[in-house]
């Protein structure tokens, strides 16, 4: 089977050049092609020989694949369905969403890492469909390149399908794709990965990379985010925010707290003196999100009252906090709606 | 000797010697190494070749009074630590963090629901209760896809008579009596012969909890697939189990 050259850092490419005789030279030009000048096909970068496009197209392929299906929403938003996962998965099928979210000043994209996810968030419609694969980093920058918006994107956010961090290697592959002068070259404070807190991640992203980092809280009571989110027996947030306290946090990285405000749940004066007391000492901002609601969930959305009080209260703590705008939520886009459950095949029968 | 709980350190790597490894079922292996801390039944540990190597997490299986810790794993292939883990004998070693995590049960009425590995957990806290299991009100319903997915089942079987279900997607028709149509019927009365369950767990559940067979009050232990978790806490919410009596752990 012949490998993607994009998603490919340039010491793998000069890798590729050495291994295939080609003239060291040439891992730097095919990095320009892949990530400066946006071709789409070997034989496009004509600034290589035809026995070097030749040889290079022997044994790999661009790797870039157009969407599959776009939704489009009353507010502008767009939903993107790609094709991944083929490699590992013969003959099955399987799928990510990206959301293009374009605003007056700025326009977002929001990536999957994963087809699904492990991490069984109770609030959160892709833990629902359980986790079919990792994205490479082939894969994950696909979403981007071959965005018919991508020439107006701003901001790219790892907030999509899947935990981040939980598929490492790839996902720390593309920032410094993205990063790089010999890559995309963005500047890493346009970038911000998503993580619900998973320690040794976080510990490696902060060393590695200089995007924003947000951390998903929900609740600052252990027994209460346990129940919303699994990975806190394993993670609690006491260790991520140790983390984040001892770390070496340079100005221009902004850590910011996601906290989704269900209905009568996590928005008491007791919750935002708790959020008050964690986060003291670290320089920070609390998203409020709104909860889109799911089937078969237990919890509710919070009304907008409640959502504007609790907003203050965090507020009057010192704390900076604002309210995220829905987007996309009518084609399923918003913030815990992105499933390909309905279009993946399973690449085995369930044992349950 | 360290102790379980919150001074529990998970970058503290013990040196271990194993004391033997075997292969239970394909692809599926129990580890037994010397065991260097106290523990407590759900917990889990990270594990690796080396001081430096990239660690796993597994949830241990062994009763903490034991002598040995039990750690049981499916093989990856490709993975970083389970092909080489797979090859070690008595005599080898390997480095273990302090056990770390909350997916402890109480005292009270539980139902425990694993897949595959996932039993490892409930092992540890069966083995724990020993004798006082038949009077603590325990419920433990493991899935597979076959037979042969069911690890420690006679083990289990023995420990909670009558408490113990396998249920078995896809039984092997050989297995099967004569006549059978590979699936059994639900019977509220009784657990299905020998304890095993011709069909999936998520079907057997549903008319569990229709036919209100667990103690009232009784809390709900996922461990397994996230596919697993997911679906079987969607299917207790819908039943009017409070989320806050379900605790789900997740593999990563």
């Amino acid at each position: 089977m012949k490998l993607p050259l994009f998603g490919t850092t340039l010491p793998q490419l000069e890798e590729i050049a050495e291994s295939m005789g080609l003239p060291p030279f040439t891992a730097r030009q095919i990095a320009n092609w892949l990530y400066r000048k946006n071709v789409r096909s070997i034989d496009a970068m004509t600034n290589l020989s035809l026995a070097s496009r030749d040889r290079l197209a022997s044994d790999y392929v661009m790797g870039l694949e157009d969407p599959a299906k776009v939704s489009a929403s009353t507010d502008g938003t767009r939903k993107y369905l790609y094709r991944a996962g083929s490699a590992g998965n013969p003959g099955g099928s399987r799928f990510v969403e990206a959301a293009y979210i374009p605003e007056a000043n700025r326009s977002t994209l929001c990536l999957s890492t994963q087809i699904g996810c492990k991490m069984g968030c109770l609030f959160c419609m892709t833990g629902k469909q359980g986790f079919q694969g990792q994205l490479s980093a082939t894969e994950i920058l696909n979403q981007f390149a071959s965005l018919p918006e991508k020439n107006s994107v701003t901001n790219l956010v790892y907030m999509g399908m899947g935990e981040p961090l939980d598929n490492l290697d790839p996902v720390m592959q593309s920032l410094e794709i993205l990063s790089a002068d010999w890559g995309y070259g963005m500047s890493p404070a346009r970038i911000t990965v998503s993580t619900i807190g998973i320690v040794p991640g976080i510990q490696r992203f902060l060393s590695e990379s200089g995007a924003h980092l947000a951390v998903s809280m929900h609740s600052p009571f252990e027994e209460e985010r346990r129940r919303l989110m699994p990975v806190q027996h394993v993670y609690p947030l006491r260790e991520v925010l140790e983390l984040l306290r001892s770390s070496d946090m340079p100005r221009q990285r902004r850590v910011s707290f996601e906290y989704i405000v269900f209905g009568g749940l996590n928005h008491s004066p007791a919750h935002v003196k708790e959020i008050a007391r964690l986060l003291a000492g670290i320089r920070s901002r609390v998203n409020l999100i709104r909860f889109h609601t799911i089937p078969d969930t237990p919890l509710l959305p919070a009304t907008d009252e409640q959502m504007i009080i609790f907003q203050n209260r965090l507020k009057a703590k010192g704390i900076l906090t604002t309210i995220r705008k829905s987007r996309g939520e009518d084609i399923l886009a918003a913030c815990g709606l992105l499933s390909t459950r309905e279009l993946t095949s399973p690449a085995v029968a369930a044992d349950y | 000797m360290s102790t379980p709980g919150h001074e529990s350190d998970r970058t503290r790597r013990h040196h271990v010697r194993i004391v033997e490894q075997e292969q239970i079922s394909d692809g599926v292996y129990y580890l037994r190494v010397e065991r260097p801390f106290d523990f407590l039944p759900g917990q889990c540990i990270a594990m690796a070749m080396s001081q430096i190597s990239p660690a796993r997490y597994y949830s241990l299986a062994s009763d903490p009074a034991d002598t040995e810790i039990g750690i049981l794993y499916d093989l990856v292939p490709g993975g970083a630590l389970t092909p080489h883990l797979s090859r070690l004998r008595s005599g080898e070693s390997v480095w273990l963090s302090d056990p770390f995590g909350t997916f402890v049960d109480d005292e009270g009425p539980a139902v425990w629901i694993a897949t595959g590995t996932g039993v490892a957990p409930f092992l540890s806290r069966a083995r724990s209760l020993a004798g006082d299991i038949l009077r603590s009100r325990k419920w433990l319903i493991h899935g597979g896809r076959t037979n042969d997915r069911f690890y420690f089942g006679q083990e289990l079987t023995r420990r909670m008579p009558d408490r113990f279900l396998r249920c078995c997607s896809q039984c092997e028709p050989s297995l099967l009596p004569a006549g059978s149509t590979g699936r059994d019927e639900f019977d509220p009365i009784k657990l299905p012969e020998a304890g095993l369950y011709r069909g999936r767990l998520t079907v057997w559940l549903t008319q569990a909890l229709a036919a209100r067979i667990f103690e009232e009050g009784s809390r709900f232990l996922l461990c397994g697939s996230a596919g697993m978790v997911v679906n079987v806490r969607d299917m207790l919410i819908a039943a009017g189990i409070p989320f806050d009596r379900i605790l789900s752990e997740i593999y990563f």
